[in-house]
């Protein structure tokens, strides 16, 4: 066998050494929860079509795409309410059903399933939220991408336009704007 | 281990703040919610690993070893990454062999392990395995490989058994630029490689690679260099284009040239019955596939596949060449919103030639083989977003063994979003290789008395059948714990009509003038496995990283069953430190029980052994890493296991290199 002493000691040493210099990282918060957040806020600056929910007491569906990580960090806010209702979480872990969303969040889709899924709902008053500019290149609406630690909004006009939704001017003014259209053909 | 009390103490406490210090960042998450948008752009945010916290879906013992952990490893062969995955019986045969293999049955020739790359199965007919050291890829470009334990054969096909690995590289689109890798050390002396990638039109982007490496001889256990260098030169491209928003095409292939060298011993028919010399295999093929998918909608979408596999392999014992066309059709649909349905056809044409000598001969010389599989699968969902029940079943015709039934039923239940258990019964089958059929091998010729010499020698049946196995297994899976994650596997495994052989009675054969005593193979022998595999993940904090795995395999052996033991236990420890933001330290401690390899000289017995692996790296720039690696630090030499036949034991060198990565 091998001395532990030899490889334990010198480990902890250096563990010591950098813990010091490495805390200033944990002052910041999870990914993960800042977006849900962000996607919470976004919706309550968004007004659907009045003919969106059927009944009164309809809730607002938050449809999430994503592992456990991100849906752990929708589960922060499922007491919430969005436009006087409450906000109800749903899996679509295997993209059916997309029609009782009114919002889509997709954590993580490969680039070909997303283009036809975006496709599908680019006339419908579905806000569809990504994590990077690829989903807006492929029709999405909203990007929340982490740049350099801290997130940028970017929004998509052109889809805006044709899915009925408005999103507040307090919202948009914060965010940089881009036209890309569905991708043809 | 001799830890002192007072150091254990210390590292309990640092432990310990540690610990606390982590969940303090995530307690005030609530309040968030109430945070502005604006404010909430302005936060400071860290992303840390993922793998703490993420839990697979799949019903299925299944782990993926991700481009990070390839790199930060430092590993210069796919083997050597497979290190990584729980319950992996991955030994290093010598400096060019490998033997892997999971839930048992190890061997050069281990043959209940099916490996595909980018969908191009890699297992060969010649005698049902995989030739390790003709397959490789550029390293940098895997995107990750699936190592999934237990029966995949409704999905994948026959032959997988005990395991199914996928080694997926990445779409071309994300390898745009240049990648220039140079090194050099002890054992691996030298090695480079160079990618380009670049968009062709808006649609499409492809890459190409060339790599080379220089491999030094490790030492026998007898002592003395094994003579087992080898070199190799390989290069390749991956084209992928977007003829329409719902059809991709994908274009790959490779080609490689490698010279293996070996201390090869054979039988002789004349005096002195034995000679032992050095030689230089000849190995070289290559392959090209063709990938359409077409996508009707998130929920739909079908694939054809086409692809062309050739090798070639000069050795003494043996020269093959083998050619395989293979054409796979997959659709996958949802029906009534509550199934998810995938079914396909394929079909593979299998042509060989193998060289006659005195001592192998395979009868016939040349063969055309076909296989015809059919297969569908069903994913029912039970319960919303909680409970799925998936059915399926593989049918497939070959020319071995004829038709063959690999069903599964799985069931998976998420009662919690960070809790996941899910059970599985398959059954699946090895079919029988042209080695089980058609070949004889003269192991040994025993000179008795001047009248008489006994020619000793291994002989194929063909009526060989399949080797079977029902499997039967259980998972669980948790992150309940912050930052930590736990994945259980159970399995027992009932195996019949596995090979066992019987030695014939002593023949003089009147043609040769020889004694004939000769060992032919059968299907009588069934042995029962069971065992558990664990791995857990901790993100102590955000740049140190913990992964443990830990696995148990326990053989029945009787009369009915005697090959290889593997390791019962196996347990690998890995520190994954980033010290500071362009500082990594990486370790990697291994520790494998004793085994046994049995071969056909005799049974050589395996000593446990531990093993250490450091990586320490640096990046001066952020297209720039130069980093620093030792393998098996902890002794000069070791012993991982023994091929069956040819080449003596040998043993597995300490070694460092040094890696330059470059990209541009």
């Amino acid at each position: 066998m091998f001395s532990s002493n030899k490889i334990f000691f010198p480990i902890l040493c250096i563990a010591l050494l950098f813990s010091t210099t490495n805390q200033v990282w944990s002052q910041s918060i999870e990914k993960q929860t800042v977006l849900a957040a962000l996607t919470l806020n976004i919706a309550r600056f968004t007004t659907w079509p009045e003919l969106t929910f059927k009944k009164p007491e309809s809730t607002f569906n938050l449809c999430i795409y994503g592992d456990n990580v991100v849906q752990q960090s929708f589960s922060n806010i499922k007491d919430k309410q969005v436009s006087k209702r409450s906000i109800h979480i749903i899996n679509i872990s295997r993209l059916r059903n997309l029609n009782q969303c009114q919002v889509i969040y997709i954590s993580e889709l490969e680039r070909n399933k997303l283009i036809p899924l975006l496709l599908d709902l680019k006339d419908k008053p579905i806000l569809t939220i990504g994590e990077n500019m690829e989903f807006l290149q492929a029709g999405g609406i909203v990007g929340l991408e982490n740049i350099n630690g801290k997130i940028q909004l970017t929004i998509n006009l052109a889809i805006i336009k044709q899915s009925q939704l408005v999103i507040s001017s307090r919202v948009l003014k914060l965010a940089t704007i881009v036209n890309y259209p569905i991708p043809n053909n | 281990m001799h830890i002192k009390n007072n150091q254990l103490k210390l590292l309990l406490i640092y432990f310990l703040s540690l610990s606390i210090y982590s969940t303090n960042a995530n307690s005030d998450h609530n309040e968030l919610i109430d945070f502005s948008v604006e404010d909430l752009l302005n936060i400071e945010v860290i992303s840390v690993s993922k793998k703490a916290k993420s839990l697979n879906d799949s019903p299925a013992a299944i782990f993926v070893i991700t481009q990070n952990d390839i790199n930060r490893i430092g590993a210069t062969s796919i083997p050597e990454a497979l290190r990584l995955a729980p319950g992996l019986d991955v030994s290093r045969i010598d400096a060019n062999k490998w033997a892997v293999s999971a839930r048992g049955f190890n061997g050069r020739f281990s043959n209940k392990l099916l490996v595909l790359i980018d969908g191009r199965s890699i297992y060969t007919r010649a005698f049902s395995g995989v030739y390790w050291e003709n397959n490789d890829v550029m390293l940098e470009d895997v995107e990750r490989i699936e190592v999934i334990r237990g029966p995949g054969a409704t999905l994948w096909g026959a032959n997988a058994v005990n395991g199914v690995i996928n080694i997926i590289t990445k779409n071309s689109a994300d390898t745009q630029g240049g990648l220039l890798i140079a090194g050099g050390g002890t054992e691996e002396q030298g090695f480079g490689a160079f990618r380009y990638g670049g968009q062709l039109n808006i649609d499409t982007t492809a890459r190409a690679y060339i790599k080379g490496f220089k491999h030094d001889e490790s030492t026998l256990k007898s002592g003395g260099e094994a003579g087992d260098d080898r070199d190799k030169v390989q290069g390749g491209f991956r084209l992928d284009t977007q003829l329409s928003t719902k059809d991709n095409l994908t274009l790959q292939g490779d080609a490689y040239h490698s010279h293996i060298n070996q201390n090869t011993t054979l039988p002789l028919l004349t005096s002195p019955y034995q000679s032992t010399f050095n030689e230089t295999i000849d190995s070289f093929g290559g392959n090209l596939l063709g990938r359409h998918q077409h996508i009707y909608s998130p929920t739909s979408e079908h694939t054809l596949q086409i692809y062309y596999d050739f090798y070639e392999r000069d050795e003494a014992i043996f020269k093959e060449s083998r050619h395989i066309i293979d054409i796979d059709f997959q659709h996958r649909f949802s029906w009534l919103n509550w199934n998810d349905l995938i079914w396909g056809v394929g079909y593979r044409y299998n042509h060989d030639d193998f060289s006659k000598n005195d001592v192998a001969k395979a009868n016939p010389s040349s063969r055309n083989d076909q296989l015809f599989s059919a297969f569908l699968q069903d994913e029912i969902t039970l319960i919303n977003d909680s409970l799925w029940l998936t059915l399926g079943a593989k049918v497939e015709h070959n020319d071995y063994s004829g038709f063959e039934a690999q069903p599964t039923a799985r069931l998976m239940w998420i009662p919690h979003h960070q809790h996941r258990l899910w059970g599985a019964i398959s059954r699946a089958v090895r079919t029988p290789s042209r080695l089980d059929h058609d070949i004889s091998i003269l192991v040994r010729t025993i000179p008795v008395d001047p009248q008489t010499t006994i020619a000793a020698s291994f002989v194929g049946l063909p009526e060989f059948n399949s080797e079977r196995v029902i499997s039967y297994e259980l998972g669980y899976r948790t992150t309940f714990i912050d930052n930590v994650s736990i994945d259980f596997t159970s399995f027992y495994n009932e195996y019949s009509s596995l090979m066992s052989s019987t030695t014939q009675a002593l023949i003089p054969n009147p043609t040769t003038g020889f004694t004939d005593a000769q060992t032919t193979i059968n299907n009588k022998a069934t042995t029962t496995t069971y065992g558990f595999e664990v791995a857990a993940v901790w993100q102590i904090l955000d740049w140190w990283r913990w992964d443990a795995n830990y696995n148990l395999l326990k053989t029945k052996v009787d009369n009915k069953f005697k090959n290889d033991l593997s390791p019962q236990q196996q347990v690998s420890l890995r520190s994954i430190m980033s010290l500071k933001q362009n500082i990594d330290l990486d370790i990697l401690f291994r520790y494998v029980d004793s085994s046994t390899a049995v071969g056909i000289i005799g049974t050589t017995h395996i000593k446990d052994y531990v093993s250490l692996d450091i990586r320490l790296a640096w990046q001066p720039a952020s297209n720039l890493e130069l980093s620093l690696v030792g393998q098996n630090l902890l002794a000069e030499k070791h012993l991982e296991y023994r091929q069956e036949f040819i080449t003596s034991a040998t043993e597995i060198d300490r070694g460092m290199y040094g890696k330059l990565a470059w990209s541009f």
